[in-house]
């Protein structure tokens, strides 16, 4: 019995070096991240093989990129007035009928539909800054999430007025046909998914440019890193964050119309997309892009991973593991992945 | 200025809070023999079981300033307790409601603890997640909560004869109801009453003002932020067992994110971080909803569209952000700044020290309107005067 007491309390004391070790290091948690990948692809592979396992894997991407889209949106509206902005799906639903407007009923092109879209959106958002947001101060969240809230509810419920409740199919700009695939280790890519990682990917690096480059960008991240000293340099505020919630409401649509062709167009279409976006965007950081792009794809690849190939979650506990993760990664890092820490002075 | 003013703890104040409280108590009391028809005093069984709700979530978003949007998930799970325990294991109602309770407490201070380290929006998402998953859980453990197509309970809540209700009138069953409802929720705006009033409801408060001065002024955080969590769930949860007493039938779609974010709309509409506000917000929820979609009609536009009924929603968005910008006080508090054009309670002097009077006095004349906040919030209910 001694020797057993002894073994447990050396395990003990050593499992709590680790876990020492762990919380110093960012790389180890990485590291370990990986390896359970790494194990957990392997088993998934022995168990159902090659191509099951990549076609997951591009449905998992693809999932992951949108809900990428639509966390870029919520982090730049963060950025900008510092909530949450629960209207972002409702506003990108929106934009999302304007085009099908366009693009089925009046026959614009499918890709000029879309950019008209995004602009109407983009005043839109301006707009709503301009007439909903501004009027409060910025430091003070509660009104301005209890207006998104507002927003939230009566934009779809307006939608739903206007054009009921009938799923509608919505055209995507690439090849959509019966073989327009290319198989990638074994397993079928479809070009259209593969458009929309690449419109994302084309999204990501062009704001990156534009918030890094230009001067509205500069403006935009002083902003979002202190009202009062960018106020003191001589930047228009007001006008600043209005054109990040313009940026977020284009951002939005975009994403609106490329997950709109893989689901169905009808006026609640984004809400399951919103809660997995505000997931990824929370574990990235709420005030990352990049991070709301890798929490996008992690969000996705839990969901459709363990819900593929562990059997007590299904498809049906998909969702609830992907946000239990998310839970416990905040219990962690309480401020995301890539989040900035608050530090308050009293 | 007021009709009448009146001097805090004279007879007149307390004749007059009588008065309030009485002519409150009677209306309550009488909407059943208004009502009329089950169906109409059902609806206002809603208005109680929704009120409970809206004072669970006002303890942990209005007293202890964290946004939740999860509290649809405790109302459900109050609920399918109440209604597994009464249906499958013959528990009476009353005792199902309390495990239903304290089920709801334990899983609140569970998701307590991440609020501890995680603060604001975060915290907002993580509640959130908890609403969407809910109804997922239902659905997965089928066997126990009957997944999408519901769970009935057979045994149903009837006035025993002393009452002198008849058990087989379908009015009289949902009077006496009513009754009960009324009861439980007597009782627990007079707990809610009593923990914000007591040592821990002023830490609460605390908290939410300064969480850094609160610690400094030696309010354990964890501790009161997790109890707060786990009460706030707790009252959610008997508002769920109502729910399942008012009508022993339940579907998860009820307990989803709509009803969480109802929970707030009520909540903003009715008035943040006050007890009564409750009942104006829950009175709305219940009775926009039915007004606009009987009265679609008059907009030509809408008439014999389907599914008009959502301009209630368009309405609910639209009201929600017209009262952040005119009333951000709630309808409670356009309630008090009506009344105070008519009744003025001034503190009185007798009861304070003399400086303490003179400035009061002063600040009465040159405001014109200061009442002191103990005696407008707690001590005159919502429907008086």
């Amino acid at each position: 019995m001694p020797t057993n007491l002894s073994d447990e309390i050396s395990t003990t004391i050593s499992a709590s070096a680790v876990l020492k070790g762990l919380r110093k290091s960012k790389y180890t948690i990485w590291a370990l991240f990986g390896v359970v990948i790494a194990l957990f692809s392997l088993y998934a592979i022995v168990t159902d093989g090659f191509e099951l396992f990549f076609t997951r894997l591009y449905d998992g991407l693809t999932n992951g990129f949108i809900y990428s889209a639509m966390a870029i949106a919520l982090v730049l509206i963060y950025k900008a007035t510092g909530v949450i902005n629960f209207a972002q799906g409702s506003m990108a639903m929106l934009g999302t009928f304007v085009a099908y407007v366009l693009i089925v009923e009046q026959g614009v092109p499918t890709l000029l539909g879309i950019l008209i879209a995004m602009a109407l959106s983009a005043l839109f958002g301006a707009g709503i800054e301009r007439v909903l947001i501004r009027p409060f101060d910025p430091t003070n969240h509660l009104p301005i999430t209890i207006i998104t809230l507002g927003l939230f509810l009566g934009i779809n419920a307006f939608a739903g007025l206007i054009w009921l409740y009938d799923p509608r199919a919505f055209p995507t700009p690439f090849p959509s046909g019966a073989d327009d695939y290319f198989e990638l280790f074994g397993a079928r890519l479809r070009y259209d998914r593969l458009g929309i990682w690449i419109m994302v990917g084309l999204m990501f690096v062009l704001l990156t440019l534009l918030l890094r480059k230009t001067k509205a960008g500069l403006a935009f991240r002083s902003v979002s890193s202190s009202i009062e000293s960018s106020r003191l340099v001589g930047i228009n505020v007001g006008r600043t964050l209005q054109f990040g919630w313009a940026l977020a409401a284009a951002v939005g649509t975009l994403a609106g119309c490329l997950i709109a062709n893989t689901t169905l167009l009808e006026p609640n279409f984004m809400n399951r997309v919103l809660i997995f976006s505000f997931a990824a965007a929370t574990l990235g950081g709420l005030d990352s892009i990049g991070g709301a792009v890798v929490g996008g794809l992690i969000v996705a690849l839990v969901e459709t991973m363990a819900g593929g190939y562990i059997d007590v979650i299904g498809s049906e506990l998909a969702a609830t593991t992907a946000l239990a993760v998310i839970v416990v990664v905040l219990v962690v890092r309480p401020n995301g992945l890539y989040g900035s820490k608050r530090i308050e002075r009293v | 200025m007021a009709l009448v003013t009146l001097t805090e703890r004279t007879v007149a104040h307390r004749v007059y809070q009588v008065a309030a409280w009485a002519l409150f108590t009677i209306v309550v009391l009488s909407i059943p023999s208004y009502a009329g028809l089950d169906a109409e005093i059902g609806r206002w069984s809603d208005v109680i079981c929704y009120a409970v709700a809206i004072l669970g979530l006002n303890l942990v978003t209005g007293y202890s300033g964290q946004i939740s949007l999860g509290h649809s998930a405790f109302v459900g799970i109050g609920a399918y307790v109440t209604i597994i325990l009464v249906g499958d294991h013959d528990w009476s109602y009353f005792t199902a409601i309390v495990a239903g309770a304290v089920i709801a407490f334990g899983v609140g201070l569970l998701i307590g603890l991440p609020a501890l380290r995680i603060r604001g929006l975060y915290l907002a998402v993580v509640t959130l997640s908890v609403a969407v998953v809910f109804p997922q859980l239902v659905q997965k453990f089928e066997s126990i909560t009957g997944g999408d197509n519901g769970k009935k309970a057979a045994a149903e809540l009837l006035p025993p004869s002393w009452t002198g209700l008849d058990s087989r009138n379908r009015n009289d069953i949902a009077a006496y109801k009513y009754y009960l409802l009324i009861g439980v929720a007597g009782i627990m705006f007079l707990l809610v009453r009593n923990l914000i009033r007591s040592r821990p409801g002023r830490a609460i408060v605390a908290i939410r003002d300064n969480q850094t001065s609160a610690a400094v002024s030696g309010v354990d955080l964890r501790l009161y932020k997790t109890l707060t969590f786990g009460v706030s769930a707790a009252v959610g949860a008997i508002a769920g067992g109502m729910f399942v007493m008012r009508e022993p039938f339940i579907a998860p779609s009820q307990f989803g994110l709509d009803l969480a974010i109802f929970l707030v709309v009520g909540l903003v509409l009715g008035g943040v971080a006050t007890l009564p506000g409750a009942i104006p917000g829950a009175i709305i929820l219940v009775f926009a909803r039915k007004l606009t979609t009987d009265h679609t009609d008059i907009i030509p536009w809408l008439d014999g569209r389907p599914g008009a009924g959502a301009i209630a929603d368009v309405l609910f968005g639209v009201g929600l952000i017209v009262f952040v910008f005119v009333l951000p006080g709630g309808v409670i508090d356009g309630f008090r700044r009506l009344r105070g054009l008519i009744v003025r309670v001034v503190p009185n002097p007798a009861w304070l020290p003399a400086a303490a009077a003179a400035a009061a006095a002063a600040s009465t004349q040159a405001v014109g309107s200061v009442e002191p906040v103990t005696v407008t919030s707690t001590t005159v209910p919502a429907e008086g005067t």
